[in-house]
């Protein structure tokens, strides 16, 4: 493959491509699935294709294709240039950057290929076992699943890179069920690990906690509607940083001045408590890869700094566009979808409250408790997040439960307006598309954080 | 190397060893994408997709494989894997037999000569034409867009008889305007259809112009509000998608995962509310005689005059309720053609339609004395299980007397779809395709809407 890989780079630079390069791809996954304590699915996936990128004058044109014969290749690396022609942007010429040669295999413990299928089946099975804590729990589901993903990529820089990227997920989650009224409870892990993700995983602690909270959740009540304090948990809290900040930040956004941070740099956007990361090298977080599909090693962006607001998330193109270097940003879901500029792990720092700290102090507001989803919106900057559940604080207390909700302001107001950040940060995995589709592997966090926010839930 | 080639290797390589029940699903596709930049054609794409996913049982142990296929080797490895998966999988004793053979009893036009047969410089034509459509002079730029075409062929064959065939097109649009100005406003375009002549640049351009300028206006709702609300079909389908489309899912209704589960014949909806899914309708993206497990299809009705009627299955789950499947097992897509043979067998509605009312959507607001007109969320999504919602508005309209009299933003819309369902004032007939969904304006009574003071 690397023969035919070189040989379409070189064809497409004959063809006029100012910039292309040619990638590779296997994808492997499998899928266990147990629902009521019945397994509903054990799966395998396979998926291997190339892709041939040619850049022309500011435009760039794509040919992807499952057949790998070397015919069926090569005609595809030459709609790739007659593509490029086709397209009438203008952009600014890529420079020249040093070639990079590596091969990398993905640093796991235990591959999970070289795990036998009845042992990942035990553990689903456990899980799904564990779920059911009593009779108010009508539905368990357990589901593992695990990706392998191989890259080939060679471009005209002389580049040559091989690695591997291993993700495992383990989630958890039940419905309770009581007088006509359902409730779901969540509970996962993940991570760019192998197997001993799972095999580090207390399986009966997990699921019976899991079980135990959707039943919890059958008493939680209303959530109140309104303008008021909300103590974020660091699944909301990361939405924040991901949804909004980070997606503003993707440099083509800037590049075309449709994100509300365009210009930003150096500018106080925030509190001075809040510094926001970008980084792809963070161990093991679900959103960690060794390079871009450009082949730019990842790295770490600091985006915003003691509440100024610092640099962007680029990819090849935009960093030429803006004249800076590439941060390792350039990423697709797989070797069919076109790559643009993506997070890795996206976070707000840490500050010095503890939680408890932060409760005291609320005469009267709202402390969120796990993220359902977000919704991002790079030209108005506005914010919004679904917790699952949340509690009341009254006086200084912890008091109801309440179910559901949704959470949303202008992310800017809601960053100057941050009173107190939390000294523990933690990273949950998850998946991020751009619009509703290009679905990467990303993860998002950040600790507890105060700030006033609309509250309403139905 | 030909798809039915494919098809038939793994079919036999399945049988031979030793599979009781085998079922091969394959699909070829051929997608162009167009992608705008900045008011200008940024990447174009052409991509060529095969693959298979098998299904077999032993003994009642089930599994799956699925690959992308360019060779006979590709086919016999998944047809192997999937019996070897199955041999591990522990026996599934609500599992009875793949579907039997049927006769479609009808096949919808939703092959497009135009669309199979279009070069890549016919679609930038066409994008050319939304663009410039879209573009004002110092008004209105186009940030992003994308078009995307697709011709697909898909066979399915299994050892109980189904043998059947299908192919399809699609063009789907994603394209958003916005202002040029300090405080920028921008609309989203959305448009589905199997046939390319429904795409019409100028009403595109259109829409997208007024909704950019619009949202440019747009001030911050203050307070709070209940009353008459009337949700769009772009943002209806979504929300229709995740409440009804899961509450009569016939696996959830089983797990008791539905808030519908044991309410057929009970009242769910008012009584202007009637929602058919109808897999004959060419206007819908995934129409067809046939499912993915070669079930035939038919129109059935869930809702009549708000009253539930029924709920949908695969043939898994239709054995697991002790009904007739209903031939709503569904791997297709209605945005895409691409890794089809990858995803999981699912209950999906084909194409849920919301039968619509008399009066036009403009007629509609012209009677609200009192209301709003929501135009976009952030993402309309609806909690599945209870219902609930808290929906950030990033454009909407407050109505007074008839007239749309003030555009607004940061707010959220707060309620229950379950609950909204019961509560419908009228249904207007500006019948929308959006993914699967066939739907127009609906106006709700009691939602709460609450701003940031």
């Amino acid at each position: 493959m690397e023969d035919i890989l070189l040989s379409a780079v070189d064809r497409m630079q004959k063809e006029g491509a100012e910039f292309c390069d040619a990638r590779y791809q296997t994808l492997g996954n499998a899928t266990i699935r147990v629902v009521d304590r019945s397994v509903r699915a054990l799966t395998q996936e396979k998926m291997g294709g190339v892709c041939f990128r040619a850049r022309i004058a500011g435009s760039w044109g794509y040919s992807t294709t499952v057949l790998l014969d070397r015919r069926s290749l090569i005609e595809a690396c030459l709609l790739a240039t007659k593509n490029a022609r086709l397209g009438g942007s203008k952009g600014a010429k890529l420079p020249e950057l040093p070639s990079v040669n590596r091969r990398l295999r993905a640093d796991v413990n235990i591959h999970p290929v070289d795990v036998p299928i009845e042992e990942k089946l035990r553990h689903v099975e456990d899980l799904d076992a564990a779920l059911k804590v009593e009779d108010r729990v009508v539905n368990t589901n357990a589901i593992y699943n695990e990706e392998v993903r191989t890259n080939l990529l060679m471009n005209s820089f002389g580049s040559s890179v091989k690695w591997e990227e291993v993700r495992v997920r383990l989630m958890a989650y039940a419905i309770a069920s009581e007088a006509g009224r359902q409730e779901a409870y969540y509970e996962f892990v993940d991570g760019t690990k192998g197997f001993e993700l799972v095999k580090g995983t207390d399986i009966g602690a997990m699921g019976g906690s899991c079980g135990q909270e959707a039943v919890k959740m059958l008493s939680a009540k209303k959530p109140p509607s309104g303008y008021m304090t909300c103590i974020s948990d660091p699944q909301i809290t990361g939405f924040l940083a991901h949804e909004v900040m980070g997606h503003a930040c993707e440099a083509d956004e800037i590049v075309k001045k449709r994100s509300f941070l365009t210009g930003a740099v150096g500018r106080q956007v925030a509190s001075e408590l809040i510094t926001m990361i970008d980084d792809g090298t963070v161990k093991d977080a679900y959103g960690s890869i060794p390079f871009d599909d450009e082949g730019t090693p990842s790295s770490r962006t600091v985006i915003i700094e003691n509440g100024v607001y610092k640099g962007y998330l680029q990819s090849l193109e935009t960093a030429a566009e803006m004249g800076v270097r590439p941060t390792g940003n350039g990423r697709a879901q797989d070797f069919g979808r076109r790559v643009w500029v993506r997070m890795t792990n996206t976070y707000f720092g840490p500050g010095d409250w503890t939680l408890e700290e932060m409760i005291e102090d609320v005469d009267s507001g709202i402390l969120s408790d796990k993220g359902i989803s977000g919704m991002e919106d790079p030209v108005g900057g506005g914010f919004e997040a679904k917790a699952l559940r949340g509690f009341i604080i009254e006086k200084g207390k912890i008091t109801d439960m309440v179910r559901s909700f949704t959470v949303t302001g202008s992310a800017l107001q809601i960053l100057k307006t941050t009173d107190a950040v939390g000294k523990s940060v933690s990273l949950d995995g998850g998946n991020c598309g751009k619009g509703i589709e290009d679905i990467v592997p990303v993860s998002s966090g950040g600790p507890h954080c105060r700030s006033k926010l609309v509250v309403g839930g139905g | 190397m030909e798809l039915e080639s494919l098809v038939r290797t793994a079919y036999r390589t399945a049988i031979s060893d030793k599979a009781d029940q085998v079922e091969v699903f394959g699909i070829v596709s051929r997608t162009m994408s167009v992608y705008v930049e900045d008011s200008a054609i940024k990447n174009m794409e052409q991509k060529v997709d095969q693959g298979i996913a098998v299904r077999v049982a032993k003994e009642r142990r089930l599994a799956q494989s699925s690959t992308s296929c360019d060779s006979v080797k590709d086919a016999e490895a998944c047809a192997r894997a999937a019996c070897r998966l199955a041999e591990l999988s522990p026996a599934d004793k609500n599992f009875r037999r793949f579907p039997d053979g049927g006769e479609a009893t009808f096949a919808p036009r939703v092959w497009d000569e135009k669309i199979a047969s279009l070069t890549s410089e016919d679609l930038a034509d066409l994008v050319k034409s939304v663009v410039d459509c879209s573009v004002e002079k110092n008004g209105t730029k186009v940030p992003k867009g994308m078009i995307r075409t697709a011709r697909a062929e898909t066979r399915i064959v299994n050892s109980n008889g189904v043998d059947v065939s299908h192919a399809n097109t699609m063009a789907y649009l994603h394209f958003t305007a916005m202002t040029i100005g300090e405080r920028p406003g921008e609309g989203v375009e959305v448009f589905y259809t199997p046939h390319l002549s429904d795409v019409d640049p100028f009403a595109i351009g259109k829409s997208l112009k007024a909704q950019a300028k619009a949202s440019a206006q747009a001030v911050p709702f203050r307070g709070r509000r209940a009353g008459e609300t009337l949700l769009t079909p772009g943002n209806l389908s979504e929300m229709i998608l995740s409440s009804v489309g899961f509450a009569i899912d016939g696996e959830n209704v089983h797990r008791r995962r539905s808030a519908w589960a044991g309410k057929v014949g009970q009242q769910v909806a008012s009584p202007s509310i009637t929602i058919v899914d109808d897999p004959g309708d060419e206007r819908g993206m995934l129409s067809s005689g046939f499912d993915d497990e070669g079930v035939p299809t038919a129109k059935r009705t869930i809702v009549e005059k708000g009253v539930l009627k029924g709920y949908i299955y695969d043939s898994y789950c239709a054995s697991l309720a002790g009904v007739e499947g209903s031939g709503n097992g569904l791997r297709r897509s209605a945005e895409d053609a691409q890794g089809i043979y990858r995803r999981a067998l699912g209950i999906q509605p084909i194409n849920l339609i919301l039968v619509p009312g008399k009066k036009s959507r403009e007629s509609l607001i012209s009677s609200v004395e009192d209301g709003v007109l929501i135009e976009r969320f952030a993402y309309p999504e609806v909690n599945p299980f209870t219902g609930a919602f808290g929906l950030e508005v990033r454009c909407g309209h407050l109505i007074r007397n008839g007239e749309m009299v003030q555009t607004f933003n940061r707010a959220l819309l707060v309620g229950n779809m379950f609950e909204a369902l019961m509560n419908v004032n009228e249904v207007a007939n500006d019948m929308t395709v959006v993914r699967s969904s066939i739907l127009p304006t609906v106006s709700f009574d009691g939602i709460e809407l609450v701003g940031s003071s």
